[in-house]
C-alpha cells in the first residue's frame, strides 16, 4: 500500500508507514524515511516491502557455495541459513537454490552424455587411452551435478517447510498486542539498567498477546498496558501502586516502552 | 556429565532437550565458566534451587509471598489462557538473584543450566502425571543481557507457548527442556 509519496524537499513520507519492516533495525522504527536514508542501495517502490539488493546478492552466492561444498561440513555450516536473516537475503537464497538446481542438472547431462561418448570411444580399443580418463571424469562431473541438485532440492524443501510452518503459527487476530511483530520464543529485554529492565515476550503473534513488563527487582514485575498507558500488576487487571507509575515519568523508561512497542510493530 | 549443558543426569530418562544453534554456540562459552562472579544469598539460592511448588485453579505455580490462594480469584482474570499465565508468573531472570556489579550473562546461564535440572526433578517427583516445558532464553547484546527461566505445563487443550521450529523463528538463543 503506496504511502501519499515522499515530499521532494524532505525526502520522508508524508503519512507514517504502517508496517516496521523489521523493528530490530533503528532504521526502519523511523516510519517517514524512506529506504533506510539509503535510496542508492535500496528501493522501495511499494512503501512497504523494502528490497534490500546487497542481501538478495550475498543470499544467492551463499546458497551456491553451500550447495557446491557438500563434502565440506565445517563450509556448509558456515553457509547456512542463520535465524533472524532477512527475507531479502531469504529470497536470493531461493534464487541460489533455483540456480544450483539449474547446474546440477547441466552436470548431469553432460556427465553422462560425456560418459556415453567416452565409453564409445574405449570400445574401439586404442580409443581406451583417453576414454577410460575421460570416463572417469565424466563420472565425477555427474556425481557432483547430482549432488549439487539433490543439495539445492533439500535446501528448498527444507525453507519452504520452515516458511509454511511460519505461516501456520501466525495468528489470526490482528487487535492482539504484538500481532504484526516477529516472533520471540524467551523474553527479550528492550532496555536494562542494574535490576531495573524492560522486556517483551511474544510467543505467537496474533495468537496469544504480546507482553511489555518492567522489572523493577526479583520480585517486582510490572504489566505495561498500552491501551491504558499505566502499569498493572503482573497476569492482573489491578493497576500497579503509586510509586509504579510513578517511574513513567523517568525518560529512559518512557524511552524504553516505546521502544518495546515499536519492537511488537505497535 | 554432558560437556555442552553441564547435565549430570535425565530425570526418569525422559527429558528431551531442544536448542537452537546460537544457545549451543552460547552453552559452548557458558562450559568455560567455573565460579560465580558476586553472592548468592541463602535465600536467594533457595528461591532458586529449592522453590515451592504449588498448583492454583489447574495452574502450577512458584509460590511467592504472599503465597498463592487455592482458587485464583476474579483479580486473575488478564490472561489469555493457563499456559500464559503459569509461563508468566513461573518466570525469572537468573542474573536477579546474584548479588554483584557488572555484566555476566555466561554466568547466568551456565547457573541456568544447573536450576533447569533442580526444577526437572522437583517437579517431576511432586506433579508425577503431567508433562512440562522449561524454557530458558538467553540474551548478549547492545539491548540487554542475561539467562532467562520460566516452566509451564503442556495441556491437550492449550497450545504450548514454543512448538515449533526453534532454529529459525527467534532472534534469542533459546533452550526447551520437555518432560
Amino acid at each position: 500500500m503506496a504511502r501519499g509519496g515522499t515530499t521532494r524537499r524532505w525526502g520522508r513520507f508524508v503519512q507514517a508507514d504502517t508496517i516496521v519492516p523489521k523493528p530490530e533495525n533503528p532504521q526502519d522504527l523511523n516510519r517517514y524515511s524512506y529506504t533506510r536514508n539509503n535510496p542508492l542501495r535500496y528501493t522501495d517502490p511499494t512503501g512497504h516491502d523494502l528490497k534490500d539488493g546487497w542481501d538478495c546478492v550475498q543470499g544467492m552466492v551463499a546458497q551456491v557455495l553451500l550447495n557446491n561444498s557438500s563434502l565440506i561440513p565445517t563450509a556448509r555450516e558456515a553457509l547456512a541459513a542463520k535465524p533472524g536473516e532477512s527475507s531479502a537475503m531469504t529470497m536470493g537464497r531461493s534464487v541460489g537454490d533455483a540456480w544450483s538446481m539449474l547446474q546440477g542438472a547441466i552436470e548431469i547431462t553432460a556427465g553422462l552424455g560425456g560418459e556415453a561418448a567416452s565409453i564409445l570411444v574405449s570400445a574401439t580399443g586404442v580409443g581406451s587411452i583417453v576414454g577410460v580418463p575421460a570416463m572417469a571424469i565424466n563420472g565425477v562431473v555427474a556425481a557432483h551435478g547430482a549432488s549439487v541438485l539433490l543439495s539445492a532440492a533439500t535446501e528448498a524443501g527444507k525453507r519452504l517447510g520452515n516458511q509454511m510452518a511460519a505461516r501456520s503459527s501466525k495468528g489470526t487476530n490482528p487487535d492482539l498486542l504484538g500481532a504484526n511483530g516477529p516472533r520471540l520464543d524467551g523474553s527479550k529485554t528492550i532496555w536494562q539498567k542494574g535490576q531495573q529492565r524492560v522486556d517483551v515476550e511474544n510467543f505467537a503473534p496474533g495468537e496469544r498477546p504480546a507482553s511489555i513488563h518492567l522489572h523493577t527487582s526479583n520480585t517486582g514485575k510490572w504489566q505495561y498496558r498500552p491501551d491504558l498507558g499505566q502499569f498493572a500488576y503482573d497476569k492482573s487487571d489491578v493497576l500497579a501502586p503509586s510509586w509504579v507509575q510513578k517511574l513513567l515519568e523517568r525518560r529512559d523508561i518512557r524511552n524504553a516502552l516505546d521502544k518495546a512497542r515499536k519492537y511488537l510493530g505497535e | 556429565m554432558d560437556p555442552q549443558t553441564g547435565r549430570w543426569c535425565n530425570v526418569g530418562g525422559d527429558v528431551v532437550l531442544k536448542m537452537n544453534k546460537s544457545m549451543k554456540e552460547a552453552l559452548a562459552k557458558a562450559g568455560q565458566v567455573k565460579k560465580l562472579t558476586g553472592t548468592l544469598t541463602v535465600s536467594n539460592a533457595l528461591k532458586l534451587f529449592w522453590p515451592q511448588f504449588v498448583e492454583a485453579s489447574g495452574c502450577v505455580l512458584r509460590q511467592r509471598e504472599p503465597p498463592w490462594p487455592e482458587e485464583l480469584g476474579p483479580m486473575y482474570q488478564y490472561q489469555h489462557d493457563r499456559t500464559d499465565f503459569e509461563a508468566s508468573v513461573n518466570e525469572i531472570e537468573i542474573g536477579d538473584y546474584i548479588n554483584r556489579r557488572g555484566k555476566h550473562p555466561l554466568e547466568d546461564l551456565a547457573l541456568a543450566m544447573k536450576v533447569i535440572q533442580v526444577w526437572e526433578c522437583k517437579l517431576k517427583r511432586q506433579f508425577p502425571d503431567y508433562r512440562f516445558h522449561i524454557l530458558c532464553s538467553y540474551q548478549d547484546d547492545e539491548d540487554g543481557w542475561g539467562a532467562n527461566m520460566r516452566f509451564y505445563r503442556l495441556r491437550e487443550e492449550e497450545r504450548a507457548l514454543v512448538d515449533g521450529d526453534i532454529e529459525n523463528s527467534s532472534p534469542l538463543a533459546v533452550l526447551v527442556s520437555e518432560f
